[in-house]
């Protein structure tokens, strides 16, 4: 009993620490892109942490696709 | 010393440059929901960056001292809350169009008048959760380098203002999901050394001090007291302005509501991780050592010093996401709920009233630090108001059909009136713990209100 409380707890932390790796891999994407080329005639680009464009955000916006 | 000031001058450096990564806001919808563009790992690690705070960190390892497991189970309500939100809230709340903040979801089910009082709330209460933030922050620098408390406040404060008011949203999350990593790291890692190197005889000392403190946890807490807890811990963060901000900022709908069911299983395993650590300091610090310094006098006696600097550098971390969370929330509540229903605003002109809003609710919260009593009572008391002020109307408002306005002011006064009226004025007039008092009032006053206007309208 006492070794299975102890080995939840080790459990309990692996977990945690995955989530933080997880996240920080999520970061680096986000911050390492490159912004997306400005297309000659178009004003702005929406911001976006994926580097997409402006429209491919107006065709997902409120939509459960995802970016396709 | 001087490594505990170069672990932080490095960690500030790559802060800082996170932060640039970011950009400054341009819209003011980059400003309030960072173009509803936010993946799912970003939703997950910004919505737990903004709920482990110092509360439930510094705050649960001290739980965890004084009365070991009991804090597990009541923290379990708040877990419980996420992921209901996740399934039944927060994709609806994402499907609203044109909708920046809860505010305008009240007002597009209720009328301007809703949206003006939620809006009001929400922005005192972002000032309130902000101050306390600030104080923990405070306590923390003033506790390594002992410098006094103002300043350590206005550093703290300080810092997390500059990104939030220029990056907004986007800055915000961005550096949520660095700290987040800092500290999902750290901490853990922290347990697992104390675990390993400084718990004699192992597996049963520890599980020995769990037990003993948790039955001297639930034995000195009455039955009462612990249902209060819970029903704080279910929801009196459900849906906080921060919250609903990541959930109208995400993606996709599923996006939001994925978001909010992994930041509610996560919450387990924090828990336990954050009691774990409160437990095995039982046999290394002394019984008497408070509860919000438990955690730093842990690492102090069993962690070298490079290590106390990193511990420091997440502590700082823990602060500063909560606070940049909440200092863009009680902001863009400010302009989108308080000022724009009284005027046209440009877009360029609202992005500027949510910057300077963001450094005026900082300063509040920087004056109102010192007025906190201690982390985990900071937190109840905003709890006990914001449940019952908001989410009777907000939450009965998303399912109705047709929802009368009268129900939901009527709902949001009486719910603040009574939270404030038996938490501050007469604490101990009722034996009842105030939330739950102020929230049947609240549902008490949304009925009534649901009842006049429906024979006022004849429907």
């Amino acid at each position: 009993m006492e070794v299975v409380i102890v080995v939840l707890v080790v459990i309990a932390a692996l977990l945690v620490i995955a989530s933080g790796v997880w996240v920080a891999i999520a970061l680096v994407s986000a911050v390492s892109k490159r912004k997306p080329r400005v297309k000659r005639g178009a004003k702005y680009l929406a911001p976006s942490f994926t580097g997409g464009s402006a429209q491919c955000h107006a065709n997902d916006k409120n939509s459960d696709e995802g970016i396709l | 010393m001087v490594s505990s000031v170069l672990v932080v001058v490095v960690y500030l450096a790559v802060l800082t440059f996170v932060a640039v990564r970011a950009r400054a806001a341009r819209q003011f919808s980059e400003f309030s929901l960072a173009g509803r563009a936010l993946p799912l790992a970003l939703v997950f690690g910004s919505l737990a960056a903004t709920y482990v705070g110092p509360g439930f960190s510094i705050g649960f390892v001290g739980r965890g001292f004084k009365s070991g497991f009991l804090f597990l189970s009541i923290g379990l309500a708040y877990s419980v809350q996420n992921i209901l939100v996740g399934l039944l809230v927060a994709p609806r709340l994402r499907g609203l169009e044109n909708c920046h903040t809860l505010g305008d979801a009240i007002g597009q089910k209720y009328d301007r008048k809703c949206q003006i009082v939620a809006g009001v709330i929400s922005v005192g209460l972002c000032a309130g959760f902000a101050a306390v933030m600030a104080s923990a922050g405070g306590v923390v620098l003033s506790d390594t380098f002992g410098m006094p408390i103002w300043s350590s406040v206005t550093i703290v404060v300080g810092v997390t203002a500059l990104y939030t008011t220029f990056g907004g949203l986007r800055a915000s999350v961005i550096t949520d999901a660095f700290q987040f990593s800092a500290f999902a790291i750290l901490l853990p890692i922290t347990l697992l050394l104390v675990l390993a190197l400084n718990l004699n005889q192992g597996a049963s000392t520890f599980t020995e001090e769990a037990a003993t403190a948790t039955v001297a946890g639930f034995s000195s807490t009455s039955p009462i007291e612990i249902v209060g807890l819970m029903a704080a811990f279910l929801l009196g963060e459900t849906l906080i302005p921060p919250y609903a901000n990541r959930a109208l900022a995400s993606r996709t709908t599923r996006i939001s509501r994925n978001g909010f069911i992994l930041a509610g299983v996560f919450s387990v395993v924090w828990f336990m991780v954050m009691i774990a650590l409160g437990v095995t300091a039982r046999s290394i610090i002394p019984e008497s050592t408070g509860e919000d310094h438990v955690l730093l006098n842990l690492v102090k006696s069993t962690i070298p010093a490079g290590g106390y600097a990193l511990l420091l550098v997440v502590l700082v971390s823990i602060v500063m996401s909560s606070l940049d969370s909440l200092l863009n929330a009680g902001a863009v509540a400010f302009t989108e709920d308080i000022v724009k229903p009284f005027m046209c605003l440009p877009d360029k002109a609202a992005l500027n009233v949510g910057r300077s809003a963001t450094i005026i609710i900082a300063a509040i919260a920087a004056a109102g630090a010192v007025a906190v009593p201690s982390i985990i009572s900071g937190l109840l008391i905003c709890y006990t108001i914001w449940a019952p002020a908001i989410l009777p109307a907000l939450i009965i408002g998303l399912w109705l059909k047709r929802p009368r306005p009268l129900a939901g002011i009527l709902s949001m006064l009486v719910g603040t009136a009574v939270a404030i009226v038996f938490q501050f004025i007469f604490p101990s007039a009722v034996k009842i713990p105030a939330i739950i008092l102020a929230l049947s009032s609240a549902l008490l006053a949304y009925m009534l209100g649901h009842w006049i206007e429906r024979i006022k309208c004849g429907v």
